[in-house]
C-alpha cells in the first residue's frame, strides 16, 4: 500500500511538472510569426589591463566554426542580430599580469515560443546572452 | 579537512535523523546493539534514489535505479549523474594562456554499497555506515567548443552514516570526486533510497 502512494505522489509530480497544452488566454498578445532573426547578446567584464578587449564571434564553434567577425571594445555589452536555427560562439581575450585568459561560451540560437489556445506564440524579445565575463 | 567532516557532517546526519525520529532519543522504544557482520540472508528489493554531492565550489544531483539487498545489506545500481549548471573552468592551455569554459559534467557510474548496521530500534529502523565505490565513466562538454572534456572512467569512493527504515534509507557521508585538477575532490555525499517491492509484514 504504501509503495502505491510513493508512486501515485511520484507521478502526481511528474504530471505538475508537465507543461499543459490546455492553457488558454485570449488577452495574451500573441506573435504566431516565427522570427527570422534575434538578437545575441555578448556579456564582459572589464579587461584587467585596462586595454580594450578582443572579441571573436563565430558561426558554430570557437575551434571548428566560421570567423564572422572580431572587434575591440570597453563595453561590458555588445549585440548581434542573426538568424536563428544557427549555433554561435564567442570568445573574448583578456590580459591580466602578463597572462591571456580566453573567455569561451556559445549555444544554439532558436526561436523560443509557449502554447496559448492551441497557437504557437512565439518569443520576440529573448536574446541568446554568452557570457564572456571572467570568474 | 578530516575534522570538517567530523565536526559538521556528522552533526548534521544526526540532527537530521534525530529530527525524523525523535524516538530515538527513548531507549524506552528499545533501541539495541546488533551485530554489523553477522550472517545475513538474501532479501533482495528494486530500489531508487536520488543524490546529490557537493562541494562550495560544486554540485551534483544524480539518479538511479538497481538491487537493493537489505539481508545482506548492499546496493547493486546504475546511476547517472549531473552538473545542472554550466560552471565557469579555466584550462591552462600553454605557457601565460588559459581558456575559461563554461563546463557541464556527467557521470555515468555503477555504485556498489555495503552497509554495517549498529544499532536498531522500532523493529526496522537501523542505524549504521556505509562504505560504497561508484566505477563509472565522467563526461562532458564546453558551451561554445567541440571536444576538449578529458572524458575518462574513474573510481570514486565514499564512506559516511546511513539510517534506514522500512521502506527508505537516507546516507550522508564523504564522496572522493575527482572531477578535475583546478577543483577539489572532496565532495559531501546526501542520497535517498526507496525499496518499492517490500511487502507489508
Amino acid at each position: 500500500m504504501k509503495n502505491l502512494i510513493f508512486l501515485f505522489s511520484f507521478g502526481v509530480v511528474l504530471l505538475a511538472c508537465k507543461k499543459n497544452s490546455d492553457d488558454c488566454d485570449p488577452n495574451m498578445i500573441c506573435y504566431t510569426e516565427k522570427p527570422d532573426s534575434l538578437y545575441i547578446e555578448l556579456r564582459l567584464s572589464p579587461n584587467p589591463s585596462g586595454d580594450p578587449i578582443e572579441v571573436r564571434f563565430f558561426i558554430g564553434n570557437v575551434n571548428d566554426g566560421e570567423l564572422y567577425h572580431t572587434f575591440f571594445t570597453n563595453s561590458d555589452r555588445e549585440y548581434f542580430h542573426m538568424p536563428v536555427g544557427q549555433k554561435y560562439a564567442a570568445e573574448a581575450r583578456y590580459k591580466e599580469n602578463g597572462n591571456t585568459i580566453v573567455a569561451v561560451d556559445g549555444d544554439r540560437l532558436e526561436a523560443e515560443y509557449k502554447m496559448n489556445c492551441d497557437l504557437k506564440c512565439y518569443e520576440w524579445n529573448e536574446d541568446l546572452v554568452l557570457d564572456l565575463e571572467l570568474k | 579537512m578530516l575534522s570538517f567532516f567530523h565536526n559538521y557532517t556528522f552533526r548534521v546526519f544526526f540532527l537530521i535523523v534525530f529530527a525524523l525520529n525523535p524516538f530515538i532519543y527513548s531507549q524506552s522504544q528499545g533501541m539495541y546493539p546488533v551485530n554489523p557482520i553477522a550472517n545475513g540472508y538474501f532479501e533482495p528489493h528494486f530500489g531508487i534514489r536520488a543524490e546529490s554531492y557537493f562541494s562550495a565550489e560544486d554540485i551534483f544531483v544524480s539518479f538511479g535505479m538497481g538491487m537493493d539487498d537489505l539481508g545482506w545489506d548492499y546496493s547493486a545500481s546504475l546511476n547517472f549523474g549531473f552538473r545542472p549548471y554550466f560552471k565557469k573552468v579555466l584550462i591552462k592551455e600553454a605557457e601565460a594562456l588559459y581558456y575559461q569554459f563554461r563546463e557541464k559534467l556527467y557521470f555515468l557510474s555503477i555504485d556498489l554499497e555495503k552497509r554495517f548496521f549498529f544499532l536498531e530500534y522500532e523493529g526496522e529502523k537501523k542505524l549504521g555506515i556505509y562504505t560504497q565505490g561508484k566505477f563509472g565513466y565522467l563526461f562532458g562538454d564546453y558551451r561554445g567548443y567541440s571536444g576538449g572534456v578529458n572524458s575518462r572512467f574513474l573510481i570514486s569512493p565514499s564512506a559516511g552514516a546511513v539510517w534506514q527504515a522500512k521502506n527508505v534509507r537516507i546516507g550522508l557521508g564523504y564522496l572522493h570526486l575527482e572531477t578535475s585538477d583546478q577543483s577539489s575532490p572532496n565532495h559531501i555525499e546526501l542520497k535517498l533510497n526507496f525499496f518499492l517491492n517490500k511487502p507489508e509484514k
